[in-house]
């Protein structure tokens, strides 16, 4: 018998060695790719809007993969609805070593204003121990990309906290 | 307010509402079918609800009760309502007879209850509910901000058979309304999508008002007014860039990007949010503020900007033409609403219906192609009447305007042209709670159409088709 999507996603998700490394990988850019759990879109918007003209994500050291295998990062947006859980977990085993799990915006989080109910998850601190988060709601594209730079710059809960754009949260 | 001919019988129970019986229910869909455009369709567990536009833009709410769990179908006679039935059934267990269409909309077998919203849910298993059908573009795989799948057949490269599910997004939006205070309710429905962050809480909060009997101060009212207008202009940038990127028209995308981006920063040197969420608030603000010098930065910031825009478009036309089109009957049809069904020759504006809008600013041209060429071009002039609009209120702005008062029904029904089409609010009070509450987003017909828009078309074409559309399924899986 298949494992329910959910598990499966719990066994993926709580691995410490997949916390986004200090650095670019090999001296090549950091891959992203972005997945939608379930929002008012907000965050979602904001990631596009972040990959455009206006921002320079390109040129900070990242690039946008349109298959998770490709991927580095994993930017989930989101309060992680029960059905959008077996594509995250999908998404997150299709990666390859050194993956890493980022939260964009308080939905992604915790789920936001949403919490978790009959039809939601409750962001991704219900479901991983371990994990990076780019607080608002939404997020600006700025934040989120000087986010990303100090997570890739190997920013730790000590220098990136709460009150800065990004934090790293951990409840080992 | 209706003319007897349009609904016999009844008894009133609101401001725009109606209560018939089923037989006075099957008696109003057969006679009316083409005489009013259903907006929306509602049901719980006690009645169901359809949102009829009349003649003169005039909103009609007529329910029946719910007799053992059903009720007669709307969709056989407006089709645009099985979106609404498939949803209530869904959330409340609730059955239309003779519907088009009784697959589920939201319960994708993933949910940790049946019926959710019945009085007597039932719990499920994790892993235990029935799936949907798989879909050939998965969810998270469309090229949309939200959740929307795609199934279709390939027939000679053209998409045949669609199919759309929006239920992976679902966040049990009504169940956390419910029981909530208004001022409690405002920040989840300032959160409801990110192409309403405005004209969602303002329908919501025009519902409570008129619940309440109340009207807002005409500072406030104007605030509102320019702010849904900032919205507009955000948002259609958003969706001009998008379309612009997907058919290769990368300047002109950058443009319209850098456009956006400026207008967000600018709400934010205001004291306001990059995209105006809590903006809008129950208690109405001081007399203007800075509402006034943040008008006329932003109409001096964007005024040249939409001239090279314009200018640009132009270049890009044959990449558009004949794209995605949706004639004009369908929209009538199916009340699309927003720069969509203008484009298409539906030209209905719920902002001619607004306290205090100086309508003399509206009416730009309006278009009949109905394709994405159409669309992008109204969506410009949108932008454009939007500039106008705010020159207009900002000269007479908290001017007092005649008004009806209204008596408390704690009942109330609130519309807001939102940027992308006409949003709605259906909602109860009692002792000063929501006892009931139904939302509308103008996303909701256009998902109804999608299938028929999209089939014949390329799946290469997919991304730009969907942008151009500016489909949101946020405001409708909710």
């Amino acid at each position: 018998m298949q494992p329910a999507p959910l598990t499966m996603l719990l066994a993926f998700l709580d691995v410490q060695k997949w916390r986004p490394h200090s650095k670019r990988r090999g001296g090549r850019d950091i891959r992203l790719f972005t997945l939608e759990t379930g929002s008012c879109e907000g965050c979602a918007m904001e990631l596009i809007t972040l990959g455009g003209s206006a921002y320079p994500l390109e040129g900070s050291g990242f690039e946008r993969v349109q298959h998770p295998q490709d991927a580095d990062w994993l930017l989930v947006t989101g309060a992680v609805t029960r059905s959008s859980a077996g594509g995250l977990a999908s998404a997150w085993e299709a990666m390859p070593p050194g993956r890493s799990l980022i939260a964009i915006g308080d939905c992604a989080y915790n789920g936001g204003l949403w919490g978790s109910n009959y039809t939601t998850l409750g962001g991704i601190a219900a479901l991983s121990r371990v994990y990076s988060t780019i607080p608002g709601c939404p997020p600006s594209p700025e934040a989120i990309l000087h986010a990303l730079v100090e997570l890739a710059e190997g920013g730790s809960s000590s220098t990136v906290s709460q009150e800065s754009s990004a934090s790293r949260r951990s409840r080992q | 307010m209706m003319e007897d001919p349009i609904l016999e019988g009844g008894e009133r129970v609101g401001l725009f509402h109606y209560r018939v019986s089923s037989a006075g229910w099957l008696h109003f869909l057969q006679q009316n079918e083409r005489r009013v455009a259903l907006l929306a369709f509602w049901a719980d567990e006690s009645w169901a609800t359809a949102l009829f536009l009349c003649a003169g833009e005039q909103p009609l709410l007529v329910s029946t009760a719910i007799e053992q769990g059903h009720y007669q179908a709307v969709s056989p006679y407006f089709p645009a309502a099985q979106w609404g039935e498939r949803m209530a059934r869904d959330l409340w267990g609730v059955e239309a007879w003779s519907a088009r269409d009784d697959s589920p909309a939201l319960d994708d077998g993933s949910w940790s209850l049946i019926t959710p919203l019945a009085a007597h849910p039932l719990p499920v298993a994790d892993g235990m509910g029935q799936p949907l059908p798989a879909c050939r573009m998965e969810p998270s795989q469309t090229q949309v901000p939200g959740l929307l799948g795609i199934d279709y057949a390939l027939s000679e490269g053209a998409m045949q058979q669609i199919e759309v599910q929006i239920a992976a997004g679902h966040r049990g939006v009504l169940s956390r309304l419910m029981g909530l205070s208004p001022q409690e309710a405002l920040p989840l429905i300032s959160r409801i999508t990110a192409s309403g962050f405005v004209a969602h809480p303002l329908a919501f909060i025009r519902a409570i008002e008129q619940a309440e009997g109340r009207r807002p101060n005409p500072y406030e009212r104007d605030r509102r007014l320019l702010l849904l207008e900032v919205e507009r202009i955000g948002v259609h940038l958003f969706d001009l860039s998008q379309t612009a990127q997907h058919v290769g028209a990368g300047l002109l995308g950058s443009i319209c990007e850098h456009a956006r981006e400026a207008l967000a920063a600018l709400c934010a040197d205001y004291g306001l949010s990059r995209r105006l969420t809590n903006s809008i608030t129950l208690e109405g603000q001081s007399e203007g503020g800075e509402i006034l010098p943040f008008m006329q930065a932003l109409s001096s910031m964007l005024r040249p900007r939409l001239i090279q825009i314009k200018q640009l478009m132009g270049l890009f036309n044959n990449r558009l033409k004949n794209i995605a089109i949706i004639p004009t009957a369908l929209a009538w049809d199916y009340a699309l609403g927003g720069a969509v069904g203008r484009a298409s020759g539906r030209y209905v504006d719920f902002r001619f219906m607004d306290e205090g809008m100086r309508v003399q600013a509206l009416g730009g041209a309006v278009r009949h192609e109905g394709d994405a060429w159409a669309r992008h071009r109204q969506r410009m002039t949108e932008c454009e009447e939007s500039l106008r609009i705010i020159g207009q209120i900002m000269a007479s702005f908290g001017q007092e305007r005649d008004g009806n008062v209204i008596p408390r029904t704690d009942e109330g029904l609130g519309v807001a042209e939102g940027a992308r089409g006409d949003v709605w609010y259906h909602l109860q009070l009692e002792a000063g709670r929501i006892t009931k509450i139904q939302i509308r987003d103008p996303a909701l017909p256009l998902l109804a159409i999608l299938g028929l828009v999209l089939e014949g078309q390329s799946p290469e074409q997919l991304g730009m088709m969907l942008a151009s559309l500016g489909l949101s399924p946020a405001a409708i899986a909710l």
